[in-house]
């Protein structure tokens, strides 16, 4: 059961129009290590977790992923309203404005549209979390790509805040997964 | 401490400060985005702490600062809901007549945090 609260997780109003961006955002909305598949990765493994902490750890981090997913989608909202025809073509994106005009769709950066083969889900809470660890890591790295173009604060400000995030969850599933180790009492090597 | 609060501008102390002129009754108009900022700035510190706190809950220190932040996003909520109407849905807090939750702007819109 979830609430919906009427404001993002940080701040967005971007004033600079920059199609460009618009077109690599997708990458942390519909692609492979982006936000849907982030949220839909812990929301899935938490069934079979093993311990309370871990089960509640995936619920919450599940839940802050859909709030960057809403970022995520504002930016590049943002960035497409009011754009041309001839604009969004010049940007590369002529197949996106044929297929979706100015809406929010999850594909990815190419425009490859989301697929949950992107992320697994056992019941194997060592191998889960050590996914969920990468992901965190792959996001991060996509994140520093996403900074590399762009001197705007306003897109810069919400990405630095989102990459940060990406480490604390990484450091969380880091715990996560020493709290499985001693569940396991230490009987297996991995 | 592990939890990375520190990420925001600014600390718990500085948050708490924020809490601004609130038992005060005089008519002075809400700045809809100063108090919208300071509820986003609490209820981050709250949502690092809750992650924090699942995988430490007997952590003292942290426990303390999430029951403080928690009550402080109460009353800014309740600060925002007087001057603005619901920010949470499904009944968390009730509605004037007419229907007050889909009133605009929503928050992807660039005018959210103003409301102009």
């Amino acid at each position: 059961m979830w609430y919906y609260e009427k404001k993002l997780q940080y701040p967005i109003h971007i004033k600079r129009c920059d199609l460009k961006m618009a077109k690599v955002l997708a990458a942390q909305l519909g692609g492979p290590d982006g936000e849907l598949a982030a949220s839909l990765r812990y929301m899935n493994q938490r069934y079979t977790m093993p311990t309370g902490k871990i089960k509640g750890l995936l619920t919450d981090i599940a839940t802050e992923e859909l709030a960057h997913v809403e970022m995520i989608s504002t930016m590049m909202y943002q960035l497409m309203e009011g754009a041309t025809p001839k604009q969004l073509q010049e940007a590369g994106l002529a197949g996106y404005f044929t297929q979706h005009g100015r809406a929010v769709f999850p594909a990815d950066a190419n425009g490859v549209p989301f697929t949950t083969a992107y992320f697994q889900s056992m019941d194997d809470p060592v191998t889960n979390l050590h996914e969920d660890m990468a992901a965190e890591q792959k996001a991060r790295t996509t994140y520093e790509h996403l900074m590399m173009q762009t001197d705007d604060p306003d897109l810069l400000e919400p990405l630095r805040f989102l990459r940060q995030r990406e480490v604390i969850h990484f450091q969380r599933f880091g715990e996560a997964l020493d709290e499985v180790n001693f569940h396991n009492g230490m009987k297996k090597v991995h | 401490m592990n939890y990375g609060y520190r990420q925001w501008e600014g600390n718990s102390q500085g948050n708490r400060q924020a809490r601004g002129n609130g038992g005060c009754q005089c008519a002075m108009p809400v700045d809809r985005a100063k108090l919208l900022w300071d509820i986003q700035r609490t209820d981050f510190l709250i949502n690092d702490l809750q992650l924090y706190l699942d995988m430490h809950p007997d952590c003292g220190a942290a426990l303390e600062d999430f029951n403080s932040l928690s009550q402080l996003s109460m009353e800014l909520k309740e600060q925002y809901y007087q001057a603005f109407g619901p920010i949470i849905n499904n009944g968390y807090q009730s509605s004037e007549f007419p229907w007050q939750w889909t009133e605009e702007p929503w928050p992807w819109q660039k005018n959210f945090m103003t409301g102009r």
